[in-house]
């Protein structure tokens, strides 16, 4: 498997090391960039202030996004991330707390591909990353519009 | 990246729990924890603060009165929760009571409503006193809306009209039979300006039928209101039964009219005579001396006979005649139909020379007096000299009727005989007697008659113009006439008394009119006048103001005048009615200011200075006055707040500075004197007055004033004055001041309490915005920390297994269940939350084919249970679908899972009816609890079996309990260990 890159958006850093953990546990190889804001997961899509330059080989194969984010929140970051010719195929996942109907509305009628809820239970969250590598990293195609990089 | 340390993430854990345990005390309202016998064991800062000495008093405090008679109930009531209402102090308090079982104690979750009561409160009093006004209006008071229902019928006009108000309630304005059919086309176009709002306030008067047939004018007064697309919302309508004016009106007329036809009759030329008899007006004895003259000299006999054969006058009868024609009956008879027969037709002045049907000559001539044959003159009977008297004729008739011939003979040879020239001569005589006759007759006629009837007239002008002045007096309408070709103008004794005159005091004169008319209304009413006669109409009216030379009270009054011409078209006499309006007036100025208060109060999105000073605009010009101020009142009654005027005060009468500024009674000008005295305060002589305070500069100069009190509750909430009218005050103003603030305030106080609940629905808006932003921030925040202390528990499991012993292992696992279970405990709470936070929507809903898909999906998970399901068909409830759903839900869940250990289990759906209620169950034959517990059944985390046995988390049936309430519904449990469950609910 090549070392494709996944943006992980998440500002909890206690989230962060145990998503990385469930992806090490299901032995998903990818690069894990992570984002601790909406405003740097933009940067980093688009190439831009800090991450400008990047390769285009960096692009993210899929982006994981919590929704209650600092600065720019993550439905604003799917909404822009949509909007762009760049980004507006790439699968995104909404992994967030909440279970709020409306959140969940939102996600999908932005664009979202998948709406996964972080359990309090490890184990079950291990299995839903598992899930998620599975669909959208080994089962699901490539768009074949997806802009070549 | 800078990844926070873990240490740093449990210790934002432990604040959060902090926080969450810190929610009691910090909740603004009261909250309570007493034993059973009324001590307090716990008190939040808000309960300290509201209550402070509930601590040291305990269950004699008034919140907790009758305590222990609540305690005795709320430990009966299943629910295991209480809600009351209760006064302490002078506020308004909602309890919740809770009673703990195991604990043995209360708690109480108290919430100040006071506003909200008061408000409520004054809202419903605020309605009755309106209603009450409306129903005490000497004007009957309807309202129409939009498509011409009636909506309102005031008890004045059922009186009006006599139909009740819940007859008419509802009725489209055309359906009730109640106008009159002559005016039905006046009152549609009157709708119809309405309606198009062409008009949006008229005046009109028509004829109305009542409920019993009988007809009354009335006068309408309308007035529309339009929503702001300008389409009509009501109308109101307050009308006034006029049939008496009008009556009095048409009297009037009805009695001039006949007077004037009877002196018109009187003296035409040419009148009926009627049925008079010629013996009652000829002079019978002087005709019979002229005519006894006459035979003396002529030898001829002459008779004056009416048409019905009586002999008036007679002279000369011949013997053949009286003693044997006349006497015989057959021949008396020849005798009459000669007379009256071979008579008929002669004309005036001609003759008429006939042989009478019993063989002699005869001549006749015709009285006819005013045009109307009365009788002839006769002349005869004769033979002339020249002709042989045919004797076997005569000697015949003797035979036939039994005379004796020789006295029959010897009377026939009596009769004269007379020559042509002879006959010439008395032709012409009698033919100038008979005109004489008629003519003087009909003089004589005529004399009597005008002697009489000027006599029953002069009698009848007498009675008719007593009727009149007395029906002038109630009425209060005087009549004047003016005669132009004699110059003279008389008045009826009720325009004196207009004018402040005593009746018939002098002789009226059209500058002594002009005199008693209000000085600025002079030139209007002279100019009326001369106008309608130089533009040639034939009738103008004019209201106009009297001042009253007895009091200088002024008075309005309506004239109308009608002109009479002569054949060339000059005007000879003008007529008029003049009437006193100023009740009419005073009643409609009323009605019109009570109508723009409450049109200003209903359509109006004006502050309420604004509005006050429309208000304070209406009391003005009510009564006539210059100056309309108010003040309101504080609640110590000793301080004046906000104060208002008039458009006009403001403009003329006063620069001063204060408007806002509260300061009190005591330093108020005299004015505030009714605030002490709690009535109606009149001066009449301002200036004369020991105790006024200088008036601030720039303040006009005050005359009179008037100043009421407005009173509710007993308390004096606010003062109306007005000032500086031209005349003293008196009751009629203090009626109509009175009357017209409390109105005001009325609309004043529905426009603030409005202008509250408004607020008070923005903030429960806002209250429940932030719940729901809470909800959400739990939703996502809280959470997080939990999978920390579960994520990294799990990591210590999974790579430090071999460095912990199996009690460290142990209470990692202990720490991951604390976790998960206080995940799944926030996820039911925020559930529980949604429940009451989601719209409802009520609509029929199929119980049954819910309970059977709930079933399908239990028997689906577990499809080794052997369950007996037993779902009543058509169960139909009305409520909202999702929410009844997940009722059910838990519901048959909790069967279904408190049957797992029951042999040949069995749930069963239905319904029972009592009292046409429906009540909904749900039933099973599990393990059932024990009934001592059934008060913590519905409250949320309580459980009363242990996990082990039945897993759970306590919030289903605080869920079920939650929705029956939101639907109005009430749920119970009745078990006992070991017989099953039944759970009961209305909707």
């Amino acid at each position: 498997m090549s070392r494709k890159v996944i943006l992980l958006v998440e500002d909890n850093p206690d989230d962060v090391v145990l998503t990385q953990r469930a992806f090490q546990q299901n032995n998903i190889m990818n690069v894990v960039v992570v984002a601790q804001d909406g405003e740097e997961a933009l940067d980093y899509l688009f190439a831009r202030n800090k991450f400008a330059g990047r390769h285009n080989e960096e692009d993210p194969v899929v982006v994981l996004l919590d929704l209650k984010l600092p600065k720019v929140d993550g439905l604003q970051v799917l909404r822009e991330l949509r909007g762009n010719k760049r980004t507006k195929l790439t699968p995104v996942v909404v992994l967030t707390s909440s279970t709020e109907e409306r959140d969940m509305c939102e996600s999908y009628s932005l664009g979202a591909n998948s709406y996964v809820r972080k359990p309090v239970d490890f184990v079950k969250f291990s299995e839903a990353v598992k899930q998620l590598e599975l669909y959208w990293l080994v089962l699901n195609e490539a768009p074949p519009c997806a802009p070549q990089p | 990246m800078i990844a926070k340390s873990p240490r740093k993430a449990s210790r934002n854990a432990l604040n959060d729990a902090k926080r969450l345990a810190s929610f009691p005390q910090l909740n603004p309202n009261p909250v309570i924890e007493l034993n059973i016998d009324g001590d307090v064991r716990y008190i939040n800062e808000s309960g300290k603060k509201t209550f402070p000495d509930l601590v040291a008093k305990g269950h004699t405090h008034p919140l907790l009165a009758n305590w222990k008679k609540l305690v005795d109930k709320l430990k009966n009531e299943p629910s295991g929760h209480l809600t009351r209402e209760v006064k302490a102090g002078a506020r308004y308090y909602h309890l919740t009571l809770i009673y703990d079982r195991i604990e043995d104690s209360v708690r109480i979750y108290a919430l100040d409503f006071t506003e909200r009561k008061q408000l409520e409160n004054e809202l419903i009093s605020a309605k009755q006193r309106l209603d009450d006004q409306i129903n005490n209006s000497p004007l009957a008071i309807i309202e129409f809306d939009s498509e011409f229902h009636i909506i309102r019928w005031s008890d004045e006009a059922q009186n009006m009209f006599g139909w009740a108000a819940d007859e008419v309630t509802g009725k489209q304005m055309n359906d009730l039979p109640w106008i009159y059919e002559e005016d039905l086309e006046l009152v549609e176009i009157e709708s119809r300006n309405l309606f198009s709002a062409k008009t949006p306030r008229s005046v009109n008067t028509n004829r109305n039928v009542r409920k019993d047939g009988s007809v009354i004018w009335c006068e309408w007064y309308d007035s529309a209101t339009y929503d702001s697309n300008g389409n009509l919302v009501s109308v109101l309508s307050q009308v006034l039964d006029v049939t008496k004016r009008r009556q009095a009106e048409e009297a009037l007329r009805a009695s001039e009219g006949r007077v004037r036809k009877q002196l018109d009759g009187l003296l035409a030329p040419e009148g009926d005579i009627g049925d008079v008899e010629l013996a009652d007006i000829v002079d019978a004895a002087s005709i019979q001396a002229l005519v006894n003259d006459f035979y003396a000299i002529s030898g001829i006999p002459m008779a004056l006979i009416d048409l019905k054969g009586e002999v008036v006058v007679g002279v000369g009868w011949q013997d053949i005649c009286t003693r044997f024609h006349r006497i015989n009956e057959e021949t008396c008879r020849s005798c009459v139909e000669s007379d009256v027969h071979l008579t008929e037709g002669i004309p005036a002045g001609e003759f008429k020379l006939y042989r009478c049907k019993n063989g002699m000559w005869d001549m006749a001539t015709p009285i006819i007096i005013g045009g109307k044959h009365m009788g002839n003159l006769f002349c005869g009977q004769f033979f002339f000299d020249y002709e042989p008297v045919d004797r076997a004729f005569f000697v015949e008739q003797a035979a036939r009727y039994g005379f004796p011939e020789d006295e029959y003979l010897t009377a026939l040879d009596k009769v004269p005989r007379i020559t042509r020239a002879e006959l010439d001569l008395t032709i012409n005589f009698y033919q100038k007697l008979a005109e004489n006759i008629s003519k003087l007759s009909y003089n004589n006629i005529m004399l009597a008659r005008l002697l009489f009837q000027r006599d029953e007239l002069t009698e009848a002008l007498k009675r008719s113009e007593d009727r009149l002045n007395r029906a002038q007096e109630i009425a209060k309408v005087g009549s004047w006439e003016l005669d132009l070709v004699r110059n003279i103008l008389t008045w009826s004794d009720e325009v004196f008394r207009i004018f402040g005159l005593k009746p018939q005091e002098f002789t009226a004169t059209y500058e002594a009119f002009l005199e008693g008319v209000h000085p600025d209304d002079r030139a209007t009413v002279d100019d009326a006048y001369t106008r309608s006669l130089s533009e040639g109409r034939d009738a103008y009216e004019v209201q106009h103001r009297v001042v009253n030379r007895a009091t200088g009270e002024v008075r309005f009054v309506e004239e109308k005048c009608q002109h009479f011409r002569n054949q060339e078209g000059r005007v000879v006499r003008s007529v008029g009615m003049v009437q006193d309006i100023t009740e009419r007036k005073r009643a409609d100025d009323f009605m019109h200011s009570q109508l723009r208060i409450l049109t200003e109060a209903n359509t109006s999105v004006q502050y309420l200075n604004d509005m006050l000073q429309i208000f304070l605009d209406e009391c003005e010009s009510l009564t006539g006055s210059q100056i309309g101020f108010c003040h309101f009142v504080d609640e110590d009654q000793e301080t004046l707040l906000l104060q208002s005027w008039s458009t006009n005060t403001l403009a003329n009468a006063c620069t001063a500075e204060g408007r806002d500024s509260h300061y009190p009674v005591a330093d108020a000008g005299v004015w505030a004197e009714c605030v002490r005295t709690r009535g109606p305060v009149i001066h009449n002589d301002y200036a004369s007055l020991a105790n006024r305070k200088g008036l601030p500069a720039g303040h006009v100069a005050v005359v009179r004033e008037l100043v009421i009190p407005i009173v509710n509750n007993n308390i004096i909430v606010a003062i109306f004055g007005v000032g500086n009218k031209p005349t003293d005050y008196d009751e009629t103003d203090v009626e109509a001041l009175t009357h017209l603030g409390n109105l005001s305030w009325e609309m004043i106080k529905r426009k603030r309490t409005e202008e509250e609940l408004r607020l008070a629905s923005v903030e429960l808006a806002a209250a429940n915005d932030e719940l729901q932003a809470f909800a959400y921030s739990v939703s996502h925040d809280l959470r997080a920390p939990l999978r920390t202390l579960d994520g990294f528990s799990q990591a210590l499991l999974e790579d430090y297994r071999d460095k912990l012993d199996a009690t460290g292992i142990d209470y990692l696992n202990r720490l991951r269940a604390g976790s998960q279970r206080m995940a799944a405990l926030i996820d039911e709470l925020l559930k529980l939350s949604r429940m009451t936070r989601d719209e409802m929507t009520r609509r029929p809903v199929d119980l049954t084919i819910i309970a059977g898909q709930i079933a399908a999906g239990l028997i689906a998970q577990s499809p080794e249970r052997q369950v007996k399901l037993d779902i009543e068909p058509k169960m139909v409830a009305e409520g909202d679908a999702k929410l009844l759903a997940v009722a059910l839900e838990n519901l048959i869940g909790n069967a279904w899972k408190f049957t797992s250990q029951t042999d040949q289990a069995r749930i069963e759906v239905g319904s029972t009816e009592k009292n046409g209620k429906r009540t909904f169950f749900v039933r099973d034959n599990g393990v059932g609890f024990d009934m001592k517990y059934a008060d913590k059944l519905f409250g949320p985390f309580q459980r009363l079996h242990k996990a082990a046995e039945f897993p759970g988390n306590g919030i289903g049936l605080a869920t079920v309990q939650r929705i029956i309430h939101r639907h109005g519904g009430e749920i119970w449990a009745a078990s006992a260990p070991g017989e099953g469950a039944m759970f009961s609910f209305t909707l």
